[in-house]
Parts: structure tokens; sequence; C-alpha cells
């Protein structure tokens, strides 16, 4: 039995024409730019979660039989590699069943108090943005809000004068899954540092694409998905800094995370409640219920896949499809281009609108006469282009955006479909 | 000149098709009058004029929008999109053309 499936010969390397045989949904003549929405998934990673359910199908944890030994060990593993990929230790990582949940879950998780505030930018999305706004509603503290503009480009002294003795949390992506613009992280993180400040990463976008280390960066929390990084849909992950998943209660607690080998001190049912509670020992303490078994060794492959490749490869080769791309777009009347044009700024996206045609439009002629997959629409970022205070004054736009197994091929597909649809409407 | 009719609805027709109608008007400016009907809602249709109902009369719609070239049904239902819907007009228009 292969319990760790080898990372096929193609990502040896980022070797593009290679890498897309491990890709089924790759072998038709169809262009996916849409992996920021969800990426597409190497045979490696669905045969690490089939030889789960076919050879070892079984619970993890307190099992005494080889399946669930051998489930617990490779769920382990998973584990182990999932959190040496963003530089932390597994004992500071649970498994979500995405990053929204993993948000939530910090969300629930701090003691934010009435007058506290809360700072987000205007960028993000609904999933850094809902479950803050849901927070302060309910304890009645307040967010305050960083405007980074319509192309985001971050001012540090701006989002500093959003922040007093008052705040509490600040919750910002890395990087915008509207625009592919990239925050000052560690910058932010040491602003916060130094006022003592909690802060909350959105690393959606930024964890597929580039090497982060939790440590260094200085964040309290970072956030992301599986699906967006080659693994499989329905697993997230939170980080918490080691103090925080030490000190703090966890928001959703149940089966697995409180010790019930301790005995209960409890002096009758009706007191029961935190007090009396011994928690698991790190990282069990927060992962309440039986965990994502599959998902979590399907993300570890999909962690094998792209260390195999080189992250930094990833990064480099995406970020210049986008750069390429959005150079050729701005120079096509009609097309307006979203985002930075420093490409030290850019990630793997591109964003764009052609004049007088809705985003859904072009997404259509995209689909359905060149074959080309894009999204099109607010992208989830509802206070960048909805209500009476959004950043833009369109209702959203077209993204593209590329991954490792997308080609320069490809990309040139993309602009010379784009070039015709707008002298069409030109 | 021909005379091209977009007939839909706030109720289920398609929302952007002021905007396609903008487009259509431009496009085929000097060869066809577009107009755009919108109805109220899916049961009024008192916006739609007497003497097109009277054209319309035994036609086959089975959806919105209607596109109605010279009194004749093109298509009813969901449009695709705007360049091939555009391609399928003038290729009415120009079919028209050759027979008269």
């Amino acid at each position: 039995m292969t319990v760790n499936a080898p990372v096929h010969d193609g990502a040896s390397r980022l070797d593009t024409a290679r890498l897309r045989k491990d890709f089924p949904c790759l072998q038709t003549d169809y262009i996916y730019l849409d992996s920021v929405a969800s990426s597409l998934t190497p045979v490696s990673v669905v045969e690490a979660m089939n030889a789960y359910y076919f050879s070892y199908r079984a619970n993890v944890h307190r099992g005494s039989y080889d399946a669930s030994l051998m489930a617990t060990d490779q769920y382990e593993a998973a584990l182990a590699k999932v959190a040496g990929f963003i530089g932390a230790d597994p004992e500071e990582i649970v498994f979500t069943s995405n990053a929204t949940h993993a948000i939530n879950l910090a969300a629930l998780s701090l003691p934010i108090k009435t007058g506290d505030e809360i700072v987000l930018s205007t960028l993000e999305h609904t999933s850094n943005m809902a479950p803050w706004v849901l927070k302060a509603l309910e304890v009645g503290a307040v967010v305050r809000w960083y405007n980074p503009g319509a192309e985001g480009l971050f001012d540090l002294d701006e989002f500093s004068k959003l922040i007093n003795e008052r705040t509490r949390i600040v919750a910002l992506t890395y990087v915008s899954n509207v625009l592919g613009t990239v925050y000052p992280v560690e910058s932010i993180a040491d602003i916060c540092a130094d006022r003592g400040i909690l802060y909350m990463v959105d690393g959606a976008q930024a964890v597929p694409h580039r090497r982060i280390d939790v440590h260094s960066l200085g964040c309290d929390f970072l956030a992301f998905s599986g699906h967006k990084m080659l693994g499989p849909t329905g697993i997230g992950v939170l980080y918490l800094k080691r103090q925080h998943a030490e000190n703090l209660m966890p928001g959703i607690v149940g089966g697995g995370t409180i010790n019930t080998e301790v005995e209960c001190s409890c002096p009758s049912i009706d007191a029961c409640g935190p007090n009396y509670v011994t928690f698991n020992a790190l990282p069990d303490k927060w992962q309440a219920g039986t965990p994502p078994i599959a998902e979590a060794i399907g993300l570890g492959a999909a962690v094998d896949y792209l260390q195999a490749v080189g992250i930094d490869e990833v990064h480099n080769h995406t970020r210049s499809l986008a750069a390429y791309v959005a150079g050729e777009l701005r120079a096509i009347p009609g097309i307006e281009v979203y985002g930075p044009r420093d490409v030290e700024l850019l990630s793997s996206i591109v964003s764009f609108n052609l004049a007088d045609v809705p985003p859904d439009e072009v997404g259509k002629m995209l689909n359905e006469r060149y074959h080309i997959a894009v999204r099109t629409g607010a992208h989830c970022a509802l206070s960048y282009f909805m209500g009476a205070d959004a950043v833009v004054d369109v209702p959203g736009n077209v993204r593209a955006s590329f991954y490792l197994y997308n080609t320069p091929e490809e990309a040139q597909r993309f602009v010379s479909a784009v070039g015709e649809i707008a002298a069409f409407f030109g | 000149m021909h005379e091209l009719i977009l007939i839909n609805a706030r109720c289920g027709g398609d929302p952007e098709l002021g905007r396609y109608a903008e487009f259509l008007r431009r496009k085929l400016a000097d060869r066809a009058q577009v107009e755009m009907l919108e109805l109220e809602s899916c049961e009024d249709i008192s916006a739609v004029p007497s003497s097109l109902i009277a054209q319309l009369m035994g036609q086959t719609i089975t959806g919105l929008p209607v596109v109605v070239l010279d009194g004749k049904v093109l298509s009813s239902g969901p449009l695709p999109n705007w360049m091939d819907s555009f391609e399928m007009i003038r290729a009415a228009i120009e079919s028209q053309v050759r027979t008269t």
C-alpha cells in the first residue's frame, strides 16, 4: 500500500508542460484562469485521499487497531507538513472546513469587549469582514475601515491613523482576491506588535503562492484554504500563535478538545462550565469533532507537490504571467485594468473591465467563444464594490488568475481573446 | 431600415438587456431601428403595442427576452453571449436583405 503517494514526475521544478500531465482537468483545450477561486487538483492528492478511503479508513486518535493507528500516523504527518509549510509548529494549527471557518473560529475565540476597536480594510473578502462586523455588533465593539483606494495600495501612515489605545485587533488580507495587490504584512505586523494589537492575516490568496513563515512574519493568526493550493475542498487552516493557542478559550468546542481522561472536578452537573474543563494538549484543544482526515491527508500531499515544484518558483511563474497579461491588457483600447502597476505589489491576479460591457457578459464570451474560464462579479468583496461607501463605482469586474500549471501560451491566448472582444465592442 | 424590438420584463428577463440594446443601436445604427420594451411584470403586456401583439400572434414564444425582427420572432428565452447573439441578429438581417 502506498500511503504517501509520490509526487508525480512532472513536479520536479516548474516545467509546466510536464506538470500539466498531473492534472486530469487540463487534458482538454480549455484554459483555466480561475485558480484563486479554486485551484485544480493533481493526481497525487486524489491518490493520497483514495489510499485513506480504500486502505485504512478509520477515525484518528484513541483507536487501538491497525487502520486507526495508520490513519492517525498519516493525519499527524499531514498536520506537521501543513504547519511546516507556513513555518508554524504543529501545535499552532487547527484544521477547519475552509478559510472562512478559520476566521470565524478566531473571531469567536477572541475576548473582544464593548468599546474595543477592530480595524479592517475595504478590500477584504467578505469572509474576513462579516465575522468581525458580526462580532462587533454582538459585543458593542467598533469597526474602523482602512481604505487603500481602488488599486489597494497600502499606505502605512494612513493606516496608522486608525490605530489607537482601543484597537484590539487588525484583520487584513495578505493578497487581495480582487486585485492581487500585496499588503505590506511585515510592516503591519510591526505596527501591531509595537502597540500590543492582535494581527489576523487572511492568507487565502497568499499561502498558495508565496513563501510564508508565520514566526518571522509575526502575525497572531493566519487563515487559509486547502482548495486554493492544489488540495481538496472542505479543509482550511487557522494558525494561532502558540501563546494564543494556549491561553484562549476555543470559540468552538466539543469532542476532541476536552480531555476526558482527567477526572472532572465539577461539584454537580448543573455547575458544569469552562472553569472545570481540562483541554487536550495542543493542537487537539482547538480541533473540535472528528477532523477532516482525508482532506488533511490530501492537503499534506498538496504541500508535498508545491514543495517539490518550489513555492518560490510558483510565485515567480504566476506573478510573471499576471504581469504580462496586465501589461498587454492595459494596451487594449476600452480595457481598464485594476490593481498595481508595480510588479512587486502584484500577485497572480489580473482584474479588468471592458467599457460598457457587463463583466458577466465578458465572462460568458470568454467561456462560450474562447473556452477560457474566468470569474466575474464582485468576488465577495462587498465593501470594495457595493454600498454607499464603495471604493469603486462599478459593480464588479472580470478576474483572471494564474497558477503553476498555466502557460505563457495560455496567457497569450487570453490576451488575444480579450483583444478580439474589445475590438468587437470598440 | 429594419425594425428590431427587444421585449424584456423585470420579473424574469435579462437585467443587462438595456445595455445590450444600447450596444445594438450603436452597432446597427445604419441598418436597424432598435427598440426595447420593458414589461413591468410577466402578466402585464400593456407596454407592447397592439400592432406588435397582432404580429406576434401565432408565433412561438418560450421565454424572455424576446427578439423580434421586422415582426418575426428571432429568438425567445435567454440570449447567448452578446457577440453570438449579435451575429445571430446580423445574419437574420442579411438573410432578409438577400431575399428582398
